[in-house]
């Protein structure tokens, strides 16, 4: 053996170590995920985090993204209809507390199951490949689509054929839906970056019509209660004669199944009723037409069944 | 719509400077005394410690320096996930920052003259000794401004925080924005702060330098 093939041969035998050790940080990491963050957090893999527990720390820590109205701080205080949603169905199942860590949206799934915190409440989609990472409870609202008009709708604008219909211009939210549902029924819309230049847009006469999830904008007409426009009532989407709908729900690690039935139970309780819906929900801007008929369940999201 | 509002302004300040004093002053300030002192061990031992030691805490530390630190964030975060964020993070800032500062402290040792090893040998100076009292007081001199330097610097990195689900001052400012769907207040008043922070201490270290400059 010369010099040169041994030295080559000591640095693969480096190379294979450190690669050897990165899998075992990466194994180990994964076995003492215990998750006994000041026992805020139940385990990460493995066991399962049961009501009985929670009971005892008499705390549930959420995972929340900051976005209003679903879940957001204001003033300190952890608020949002999601968190009006989890208040509500863990003060009766004997949890006094709620508490929040905010994380990127991206990166909540993630944090869930590294046991940085019990659920999500987030207002999070019920998608297909989210189901393979986590496992999601009933769907708590339904995404409608409304429109933010000027004040008084001149243009008499109802639903996404209204639009076709009259011709006006119309404004979307970069790589929102309703972007992609201009461009199937053949609106040239105007792109806007952030909800607040779609408001603008309408405000000073730029767009005709601002098209969004209803949710985003009643919650952007409540914030800007000076500004000249109003939101029409949402509405479901029809796309080539499919109606598209989209669901969000609560997000559990995979292993915790026991909980989230519990939570389904009482969750039940309140979307199966619309006046206690609106009551938990319904000061975020949540109306009668974001509450889930039951008529496609998670499992249909989950498997992309839908439409 | 105003492009600029003075109330919107005013609301948002008082939750700024909270998540300023709780998440990035502490940092800073813990992660500068880590970084500080830690880079100084470094320094010592890459040019004291024996050659097994040596080469690989030099190694480790040009690992650390030549990766980003959000990809240290990051892998740290998810690795010991018992550790709450801000412990994490404050870590992760001070042990990058040290690997720094401790090529800072490197060229003030090398720039301290040669002369000044050969009396203390020639005192007969015990080695220990040497380096406190005669090479690491002439070294932290020409040194201090440049780590200085470094803390500003750390300073405007504190919001990396949050891909750790630390709430930073910017974060904050961002929940502000998402909140009522305008940014420009509170990531401007996020800014100013930032600004108000870290120009004090670049005033302070022009003056240290000028007092501290023996050549």
């Amino acid at each position: 053996m010369t010099i040169t093939s041994r030295r080559k041969a000591a640095m693969f035998a480096t190379a294979g170590a450190v690669a050897l050790g990165l899998a075992a940080c990466g194994g180990g990491g994964d076995a003492e995920g215990g998750g006994t963050d000041g026992g805020d957090t139940g385990g990460s893999s493995g066991e399962a985090l049961t009501l009985e527990q929670l009971q005892e720390e008499g705390t549930i820590t959420v995972g929340f993204a900051g976005e209003a109205p679903y879940s957001f701080e204001e003033g300190g205080e952890l608020t949002g209809a999601t968190v009006a949603l989890h208040e509500r169905i863990w003060n009766e199942l004997g949890i006094e507390n709620v508490e929040g860590v905010q994380a990127e949206f991206g990166q909540l799934i993630q944090g869930l199951n590294a046991g940085r915190f019990d659920v999500i409440a987030a207002g999070m989609s019920i998608l297909p490949e989210r189901c393979e990472q986590a496992i999601f409870s009933d769907p708590e609202f339904m995404y409608t689509t409304a429109l933010m008009v000027p004040e008084g709708n001149p243009e008499g604008l109802t639903d996404m054929q209204s639009i076709v219909d009259s011709g006006v211009q119309m404004a979307a939210l970069t790589g929102a839906i309703e972007a992609t549902y201009a461009t199937d029924l053949g609106i040239s819309a105007m792109e806007v970056g952030n909800p607040q230049d779609g408001l603008d847009a309408v405000v000073n006469g730029r767009a005709d019509v601002f098209a969004l999830t209803g949710i985003s904008l009643n919650w952007m007409a409540d914030n800007n209660p000076d500004a000249p426009i109003e939101v029409t009532e949402s509405f479901v989407a029809n796309i080539d004669g499919v109606d598209q709908v989209g669901a969000g729900g609560t997000v559990f690690r995979p292993s915790d199944t026991d909980l989230r039935d519990a939570y389904n139970e009482q969750l039940a309780g309140i979307v199966g009723d619309e006046a206690s819906y609106l009551e938990v929900v319904g000061d975020f801007g949540f109306t009668a037409e974001e509450r889930p008929t039951g008529e496609i369940t998670t499992e249909q999201f989950c498997a992309g069944d839908i439409g | 719509m105003d492009w600029w509002s003075w109330d919107r302004a005013i609301e948002v300040l008082p939750e700024l400077l909270v998540a300023f004093v709780k998440v990035t002053l502490v940092a800073t300030v813990i992660g500068s005394a880590i970084a500080a002192v830690l880079g100084l061990i470094i320094a010592i031992v890459r040019r004291t410690a024996p050659a097994f030691i040596a080469a690989p805490v030099h190694a480790i530390m040009e690992f650390i320096r030549m990766t980003p630190i959000v990809i240290q964030l990051l892998f740290v975060f998810y690795t010991f996930t018992s550790v709450d964020g801000m412990t994490l993070g404050v870590i992760v800032l001070g042990v990058h920052y040290a690997s720094y500062m401790a090529e800072v402290y490197r060229s003030g040792i090398d720039a301290v003259p040669k002369g000044q090893w050969e009396a203390a040998k020639a005192l007969s100076m015990s080695p220990a000794r040497t380096w406190r009292k005669v090479v690491i007081p002439q070294a932290l001199r020409t040194t201090l401004p440049a780590l200085g330097t470094w803390v500003i610097s750390m300073l405007k990195d504190t919001p990396y925080l949050t891909v750790i689900f630390v709430v930073d001052m910017v974060r904050q400012a961002e929940n502000y924005g998402s909140r009522t769907f305008v940014y420009t207040e509170s990531i401007t008043m996020a800014g100013l702060i930032f600004l108000a922070a870290s120009y004090p201490i670049s005033v302070l270290l022009r003056r240290m330098e000028k007092r501290l400059a023996t050549y």
